[in-house]
């Protein structure tokens, strides 16, 4: 799915590097003499946009007149994320009492192919290497801890912004990283829901990010687990995380997707490719077929999957081909799920769920139900599951045969 | 039970080769007809003569039609595709072909050559490129209700999906390239329905079996098997065209 193409440590003073290319064009002339690879020369509208930015906190003068934190009572886990479409390992109900779950995530810089079939690629801006970041989960009253790295080879800066939290941009404020810098934040999820997060350096850099990879998805479960509108639990066997990732790839004069020396070299391109709101691509866990034949998710009849589903940027609307939602969670899991759901909806900028129990063996596809977006742009899933089929579901009764005229 | 058995396209096609043979007669002799005297180089196709297993003669295209080949056609006003752009070295491939373009290129090039170049049949296919194709996997449903899924692949493909250049694959011991690579070929042969009766005539043809890695039966329109959507398996990477031609 992913090729890794990655140079080494550009020898180049870092810092102002990134300086110049977030604060004013002013500062830019030093920053671009200093790198060893040529830049693009029309940076006008990045820097109009990045004069907007976000900065990072200032050197502290005074002492912060907030309480200090009470972490009594808490444990603290650690959870080992895993690459999308899997799940962490992770308890459906609560167990004890609330916990502070420490993840890791390295802000990766990857020459990924988005389409093998042309060749398209993107250097994508991920989160511990994978399109989407990687499926976080925890209770609601746990709190989540994570060190978010930024490599010393990387090209950006980054930081995180998590729906699922409170204040500070949704730590983003918090949590700029450039090369070689680590930071710890920690936050309470104290929504039950599935929520997106996201990379939101500022301006221009917020869309840019997020459409290079740069998303995934956190489920905030309720301590005693997922329940019906009649209270009666729900409980799955299988979770399938899939993120809808929109790609916008400059195309140069003769419709070929350009290629790039480093992460970031396309930004001018990609401004103005987002800017026509038109994706050459839309994609399942970061490239077309990512999740269709040999990566096809496996179950068998019987089993109860929990279909994660992430989409940071676009509205988007899934169906099952073959199968139905038989409990679909579009907003948080404070509200009773909707039932024998039909196709549901994913808010551009939100994570959602919803759960079905296979009854047929077969091939099912998982499809944003525009199927121009699902064909043309890529967003398809299959699950191939076993199991026996059932006639009293479905028979062909009679084979296609010539009918007398 | 009324479900077919999961039998494998190619066994069918073969069978359905009897039928359409009829038409394969007409469909060379409309080139016969069109042919007129020649603007093209001569040894535009380069070909190397196979004998089949029946004791014909086949003059086989060594490579797919490539960008050049085809953009002569185009520059000659008589395929509607034009590949300027995609003109490069080394030589590739020419694809995004649907069958109608196909046909575009068969009818000019009859018009340039007195070869009588046409598609091959399936089963001229299937015994062109026996020796270098790969083992087919085992269906990964055994069910005749679940025929419908049983040709899904969940078996990576060995040649991946990217454009390699013209000859990068594998040859046969009759000189023959890349019919193991990832250019499905059209072939002359419609698609006759699951029962594999009807007759239809090519010009009627809703889709067409393709040479290829992994079987294929694609509709006549298309010219990117885009993956997704409805559409259940892995659909062939890219499609193009070989000519072949009877000899003497």
């Amino acid at each position: 799915m992913t090729k890794f193409n990655k140079p080494g440590p550009m020898s180049t003073s870092r810092r102002n590097v990134l300086r110049g290319s977030l604060l004013a064009s002013a500062a830019l002339a030093t920053g671009a003499a200093a790198m060893t690879t040529p830049r693009l020369p029309s940076r006008s509208i990045a820097d109009a946009a990045s004069a907007k930015i976000y900065k990072a906190a200032d050197p502290q003068t005074a002492d912060s007149t907030a309480k200090p934190a009470d972490l009594s009572g808490y444990t603290r886990v650690k959870q080992e994320l895993v690459a999308p479409p899997f799940a962490p390992v992770h308890e459906q109900v609560a167990t004890g009492g609330p916990k502070i779950i420490e993840v890791f995530m390295e802000t990766t810089e990857k020459l990924m192919v988005v389409d093998e079939d042309t060749g398209a690629e993107i250097w994508a801006l991920t989160y511990n290497g994978s399109v989407p970041g990687p499926l976080i989960i925890c209770h609601q009253g746990d709190m989540v801890e994570l060190t978010l790295r930024n490599p010393v080879d990387s090209q950006m800066e980054h930081n995180i912004d998590f729906h699922a939290s409170t204040g500070a941009l949704g730590g983003g404020g918090l949590t700029h990283v450039y090369p070689g810098e680590e930071v710890v934040l920690r936050w309470k999820a104290t929504k039950a829901g599935c929520f997106t997060y996201h990379c939101a350096p500022g301006g221009a850099m917020i869309p840019y990010h997020v459409c290079h990879g740069m998303n995934g998805a956190v489920m905030v479960l309720p301590r005693d687990g997922l329940k019906d509108r009649d209270g009666n639990a729900l409980t799955y066997d299988k979770i399938a995380y899939m993120g809808e990732q929109d790609y916008y790839l400059p195309q140069d004069e003769n419709g070929e997707f350009k290629t790039y020396a480093v992460a970031g070299d396309d930004y001018a391109d990609s401004l103005v490719a987002m800017a026509t709101l038109t994706p050459t691509h839309q994609v399942f866990n970061g490239a077309v077929g990512a999740i269709t034949g040999e990566n096809a998710m496996k179950f068998t009849v019987g089993e109860t999957v929990l279909m994660v589903h992430n989409s940071c940027n676009v509205d988007s609307r899934p169906h099952l081909i073959g199968g139905h939602g038989d409990y679909v969670w579009e907003t948080s899991f404070d509200v009773d799920p909707l039932t024998s759901v039909e196709t549901w909806f994913v808010r551009g900028g939100t994570a959602m769920a919803a759960m079905y129990t296979f009854e047929q063996p077969g091939v099912y596809a998982y499809v944003n139900h525009n199927l121009i977006i699902a064909a043309l742009k890529g967003a398809t899933a299959h699950f191939v599951v076993e199991g026996t089929w059932d006639n009293a579901l479905m028979e062909q009764v009679v084979a296609p045969r010539e009918f007398e005229t | 039970m009324n479900a077919p058995t999961p039998t494998p396209l190619f066994s069918k096609a073969s069978v359905r080769m009897a039928a359409t043979g009829l038409a394969v007669v007409g469909l060379v002799g409309a080139a016969l007809v069109l042919r007129g005297p020649g603007t093209a180089t001569p040894d535009l196709i380069q070909a190397q003569v196979v004998t089949l297993q029946d004791g014909r003669a086949l003059r086989v295209q060594i490579r797919e039609v490539t960008i050049t080949e085809w953009q002569a056609c185009h520059d000659a006003g008589a395929c509607e595709l034009d590949f300027s752009r995609k003109m490069k070295e080394p030589e590739y491939p020419a694809t995004g072909l649907s069958y109608p373009d196909a046909m575009q290129f068969v009818a000019w090039i009859n018009t340039t050559h007195d070869t009588g170049w046409r598609l091959p049949s399936a089963a001229e296919w299937v015994e062109l490129s026996a020796e270098v194709m790969p083992q087919k996997p085992d269906p990964i449903f055994t069910d005749p209700s679940l025929t419908w899924a049983s040709s899904y692949l969940t078996e990576a493909s060995r040649t991946g999906r990217a454009l390699r250049p013209s000859g990068a694959f594998s040859t046969t011991s009759n000189g023959i390239t890349d019919l193991d690579g990832n250019v499905w070929e059209w072939t002359q042969d419609c698609y006759a329905g699951s029962d594999g009766q009807a007759p239809i005539d090519p010009d009627r043809c809703p889709a067409f079996i393709m040479g290829g890695e992994h079987e294929a039966v694609m509709s006549y329109l298309v010219r990117d098997p885009a993956r997704g959507g409805c559409a259940v398996g892995a659909p062939p990477a890219h499609l193009g065209m070989r000519l072949v031609a009877d000899v003497g």
